[in-house]
């Protein structure tokens, strides 16, 4: 008797979510007289149970072999050898995928040298050659000097510029790096970048591990288009990779080290071009702002779905970002290299513009600065204050004496205060503008006393203009350095209007509007957030 | 190039048979390409995913021409299927190479491996030659078993590619695979 498959399959679909029992029941019930109905569902039930979570779950993978295990003469000679052309070689300083480094000592100038002895790579030995040549004959104070080219024993190697220091990853893990610091230090290795593209150089591996941090802070960036002929760094050494290496990689664990600075067209196999460097070159600074990768991806599958996608992560609202850095950073890892910035260079340029506004002051001494500012300011308001209150009678009436003797010690104070908080106020955003904004205050207000004390003009009349005075003052500040101060504009004006129906409140009006406007300004200034 | 087969993809759609027999050795040319340009930016031992050559290829040939559902449907399909020639073509010549008997590999062979999770490497032809016969039974299921296991398509994918709701392709699958399952464990099979 002919099984009917769509029965088979209508039996399936209905009993495989239920309990083994409850669906041999069922299927003792359904198929009474077809027995070979019931052996086919059944045994398909019972495959379905077998077969374990793994099976065909994950399609089979294309596995990257480890191609130099297969070439026993590419492995590297352990030893250290005694001299690498005309450098004597002193010690090793670390084992890459590309090859092993030593510190050399150069004889004839007297001065010591990375040496970077490259594996056995005939095919790319000519590229090589040539590119490192070039390399050689760009100098930068942002790239590492390439001092010389040669071969040992068939093998290519690099004698270069010894920078004692670290890497830009280490750098970055080992402190607390600001954003200004962060920002500097790319921006150096950027223009290093900048200046090996006007050579008419490629990087082409970019990253974090690429870019060296010497003890006196200049990043200079290494490893100039080496690093794409030769397998990875920071893997095992060749011929230690077993094939079951393969199956402990799966797709979940297995982050790769350099896809995640990778443009999109290097994803689709394209040739690097300077764009794609810039793209690199984003993908670190955002990683290094932020914290986190801008493209989201466990494995090379998921990130180069997002990173052809263009699909960039929101930058997290850390405080001090600088919110200009979103655009830039979004146009340089723009998913089209002709939407990208037009070079380097002009990247640099547009960080470097920016740059200039932002302080560089760490979060430290940013804190302390406004800690003293606010209790200097406020102090000093709140004795004077206090002050003023006891001296003039309950309702407020200032004698002429009064009335100068005011701004005298208003001028006396902020000059005083900024001596004091020189530094301070010099780090501060606009420090300068605002100190200079307390100091007009005292000898406008005293000018204008003086003036209407000698045309003989009542002392609360001239309270009222002092308040007219005020409004005008904070209302420039508001223009010209931070719109907020408009607030206190208004609160002046509020008080003039008062003044013009009660004049006998003029000196209570005044005092309030000094108690109330200069503490707040003296806050909103020393809070400042740059822009 | 990408006008070629977005053009082939329309005339697949409108039911060209020609044209969906066309699309698959660009498509199974494009894999090969994207392959070998990926696994050069790989460490040994690292690994490409289906999806990620399969979504490679389609980035690549089709781009920002975007031929519709059924176009897609039908790009994803081909692509599948080319990959599944491509792995089992591998397979194939590896164990042919290991008895002695094949040519030395060509470039692409040479740089990488397959890995199938849960299953040895020459499990990979078993579930070919069981896929065969699915195919002769049951063609959607075997064409759901296509996309998702050598495609590496998700069920939304395939879904939107066969036209059907999600639910309709986890039915599918879970029958094929203890139909596949069954199959495989057979004795001599």
């Amino acid at each position: 008797m002919a099984l009917d498959a769509r029965r088979v399959e209508e039996l399936f679909d209905a009993l495989a979510d239920l309990p083994p029992e409850d669906a041999a029941r069922r299927l003792d019930e359904d198929c009474v007289d077809d027995a070979a109905l019931r052996e086919a569902v059944a045994k398909l039930l019972a495959h379905d149970r077998a077969a374990g979570t793994d099976f065909l779950a994950s399609p089979p993978t294309l596995v990257a072999e480890a191609m130099r295990a297969r070439e026993p003469s590419a492995s590297p000679p352990s030893g250290l050898p005694d001299r690498l052309g005309r450098f004597a070689v002193m010690r090793k300083l670390g084992e890459g995928g590309m090859g092993a480094v030593y510190m050399g000592h150069d004889a004839l100038l007297d001065r010591r040298v990375a040496l970077k002895l490259l594996h056995r790579d005939t095919d790319a030995r000519e590229w090589l050659l040539r590119e490192a040549q070039a390399l050689a004959r760009l100098s930068h104070p942002n790239v590492v000097a390439v001092h010389e080219v040669s071969e040992h024993e068939g093998r290519v190697f690099v004698a270069m510029e010894l920078v004692e220091g670290q890497s830009l990853r280490e750098w970055l893990a080992a402190g607390k790096r600001t954003v200004p610091q962060v920002l500097a230090t790319l921006v150096q290795a950027g223009k290093g970048l900048a200046a090996a593209h006007e050579a008419g150089l490629v990087h082409r591996d970019f990253k974090p591990d690429n870019v060296l941090v010497g003890r006196d802070g200049r990043a200079r960036v290494v490893d100039f288009g080496i690093a794409a002929l030769a397998p990875r760094p920071e893997e095992p050494p060749p011929g230690t990779v077993p094939s079951a290496f393969a199956r402990q990689l799966t797709h979940r664990s297995a982050l790769m080290g350099t896809p995640t600075y990778m443009a999109p067209e290097q994803f689709l196999g394209e040739r690097a071009t300077p764009a794609s460097d810039q793209f690199a070159f984003c993908v670190t600074l955002y990683t290094a702002v932020y914290g986190e990768p801008p493209f989201a991806g466990e494995d090379l599958d998921s990130l180069s779905r997002s990173v052809l996608a263009g699909q960039l992560r929101a930058p997290p609202a850390l405080p001090g970002t600088p919110e200009w850095l979103v655009p830039l950073l979004r146009r340089g890892l723009s998913r089209e290299p002709s939407e990208r910035f037009p070079s380097m260079a002009s990247l640099i340029t547009a960080l470097e513009e920016h740059l200039a506004r932002l302080p560089s002051m760490d979060p430290e001494t940013a804190r302390r600065d406004r800690l003293r500012i606010t209790g200097v300011g406020l102090l000093v308001i709140l004795g004077v204050g206090t002050a003023v209150i006891l001296r003039v009678d309950r309702r407020f009436h200032p004698s002429h004496a009064d009335l100068l003797v005011l701004p005298i010690v208003m001028i006396a104070v902020s000059n005083i205060v900024r001596v004091v908080l020189r530094e301070q106020i010099t780090r501060l955003v606009n420090g300068r503008q605002f100190a200079q904004l307390f100091l007009v205050i005292g000898p406008t207000l005293l000018a204008h006393r003086l003036l209407g004390l000698r045309f003989g003009i009542p002392p609360l009349h001239i309270l009222a203009v002092d308040q007219l005075l005020l409004a005008a003052i904070f209302g420039v500040t508001a223009l010209v350095l931070d719109r907020t101060m408009a607030a206190f504009s208004v609160i002046a004006l509020a008080g003039a209007c008062v003044d013009a129906y009660e004049p006998r409140w003029a000196g209570a009006v005044f005092a309030a509007t000094c108690l109330l406007a200069l503490p707040v300004a003296i806050l909103r200034w020393a809070y400042r957030e740059p822009g | 190039m990408a006008r070629d087969v977005t053009q082939l993809l329309e005339d697949a759609s409108r039911g060209e048979a020609r044209a969906a027999e066309e699309l698959l050795p660009i498509v199974y040319d494009e894999l090969r390409r994207v392959a070998a340009a990926q696994m050069a930016h790989l460490r040994p031992g690292q690994t490409l995913q289906p999806t990620a050559l399969v979504h490679d290829a389609w980035m690549k040939l089709v781009r920002n021409q975007e031929p519709g559902w059924s176009g897609r449907a039908h790009f994803f399909g081909a692509a599948a299927q080319a990959m599944r020639e491509l792995i089992i073509d591998h397979v194939r010549r590896k164990a042919a190479h290991k008895r002695g008997g094949g040519q030395p590999g060509e470039a692409l062979e040479a740089a990488f491996e397959i890995a199938a999770d849960g299953l040895p490497t020459e499990d990979v032809l078993a579930v070919d030659a069981a896929l065969k016969q699915l195919e002769a039974e049951h063609p959607r299921k075997a064409r759901v078993v296509l996309m998702r296991y050598f495609g590496g398509l998700s069920e939304e994918e395939i879904a939107q590619a066969l036209g059907v709701t999600t639910r309709t392709i986890e039915r599918e699958w879970r029958f094929a695979r203890a139909w596949l399952h069954e199959r495989l464990s057979a004795p001599a099979g």
